[in-house]
């Protein structure tokens, strides 16, 4: 039974809903996808165990294609009433665990946690523990490395594309 | 009878750089508005581009951007007659704000046509406007930041993305004016920090990938990864005579 800060399964998936139709290039996902405040500190009232952590799903939580399609609709449409203008489900940025836990240059350590939300019960994280150096030249070093360890699917037509979590075939 | 002929572009209510935005990129051309209610007050005529006084030319930033003279052959004899207006009190920059082109034929009751600036005797003709900005500034492109004014409100990708500026927005279109073609045009996107993300994604060559951010505001980081694993970083600021000489040395020196 999967708990609040467990690790995810090496089977499983993680995806992200993504917002922006651009930030999807020809199943690339665009470095932009990873500015602003997509990379943040976990709440410190949780006490989790990583420094900063891109939240997203996990696919063996998450249910059928649909499902996943209709809760990405559902969320975009509550960010769209959150105000700052229309939200489209645009796609999803995607990581078989297993490829994405992994160090990067030795000094930052990627996993990907199950953190279930009261609005979100398949809720995970790819976690970024020790640091992540603060400076800007550590940034762009840390984005060319992660674009490639991540992968894209627009919405509409693709998304049933997704890996099944273990290889199950999805319900 | 001649119609007053074809009407392709306008550039009513808009600040300079807005305006030279629009010519650089080739916007001015799906564009057309309009003409204003202002009252026109025609500048000092020339007789050819040589001959333009500097104020019948908009720069921008040491640029130009455009000339143009007028001729006023309205009932005078001249089938066609351009007259292209700024409106003095639309702003600095030799009124570069509104631009018109007031054109009859003989046999018609005169009216009032936006248009863009031509620099050519019946000018309307998209050739000999597009000749001239091709002479300016290259082939005019269409804008690839087209839409990004959507992005000038606080998380508008909800996930708390900051908003992406009309200093940022200007400053990118320029910067993309000037950007070499050596890797093909670039993937763009906006970024959440306020900024706008290019990036060079190549197949084969030295280049494995090219990040460049620009702003928040007037500056411009570019980063890349060689396919030897080397990464390496340049930044700049504003844009200056000698901003198009650096991104073009750093193109070429990362296809080498």
């Amino acid at each position: 039974m999967f708990s609040d800060g467990d690790a995810a399964e090496n089977g499983d998936v993680w995806f992200r809903v993504l917002t922006q139709k651009d930030h999807i290039k020809r199943g690339r996902i665009h470095h932009s996808a990873f500015t602003g405040n997509a990379i943040s500190s976990p709440d410190p009232n949780k006490n989790r165990p990583w420094s900063r952590e891109l939240s997203g799903r996990l696919r063996s939580k998450a249910g059928t294609i649909k499902n996943i399609e209709d809760f990405a609709v559902a969320f975009c449409d509550k960010l769209t009433k959150a105000g700052g203008g229309t939200k489209t489900f645009c796609g999803v940025m995607y990581a078989k665990v297993c490829a994405i836990r992994k160090p990067y240059r030795d000094i930052l350590t990627l996993g990907v946690f199950f953190t279930p939300l009261k609005a979100d019960p398949a809720h995970a994280d790819v976690t970024f523990s020790n640091c992540i150096g603060e400076t800007r030249e550590a940034r762009e070093a840390l984005m060319l490395w992660l674009t490639d360890q991540v992968e894209g699917l627009h919405h509409p037509g693709q998304v049933h594309h997704l890996p099944e979590a273990n290889d199950r075939v999805s319900g | 009878m001649i119609l007053p002929a074809t009407i392709h572009s306008s550039a009513t209510s808009l600040r300079d750089d807005e305006f030279a935005g629009l010519c650089l990129t080739g916007d001015f051309v799906r564009h057309f508005g309009t003409t204003p209610a202002h009252r026109f007050s025609p500048p000092s005529r020339s007789a050819t581009m040589d001959q333009c006084p500097s104020s019948n030319s908009l720069m921008v930033h040491a640029l130009p951007v455009a000339y143009w003279y007028e001729d006023y052959g309205i009932g005078g004899g001249s089938k066609f007659a351009d007259l292209i207006f700024t409106d003095p009190e639309a702003g600095e920059s030799g009124g570069a704000s509104v631009f018109f082109e007031y054109k009859t034929a003989l046999s018609e009751v005169a009216q009032p046509i936006c248009v863009l600036v031509s620099a050519q005797h019946h000018g309307t003709s998209p050739k000999q406007i597009t000749s001239l900005l091709d002479r300016l500034h290259g082939t005019p492109k269409p804008d690839p930041l087209n839409g990004y004014e959507e992005y000038g409100c606080r998380n508008w990708d909800g996930y708390n993305a900051e908003p992406i500026t009309e200093e940022t927005l200007r400053y990118a279109r320029r910067l993309l004016s000037a950007m070499p073609s050596t890797f093909g045009p670039p993937d763009i996107a906006p970024c959440g920090d306020g900024s706008i993300g290019l990036e060079w994604v190549l197949e084969a060559g030295p280049l494995q990938k090219l990040f460049l951010d620009i702003g928040p505001s007037e500056e411009w980081w570019a980063y890349w990864k060689r396919r030897t694993g080397e990464i390496g970083r340049l930044s700049g600021k504003s844009f200056t005579r000698s901003t198009p000489d650096i991104l073009r040395r750093l193109f070429d020196d990362l296809s080498r």
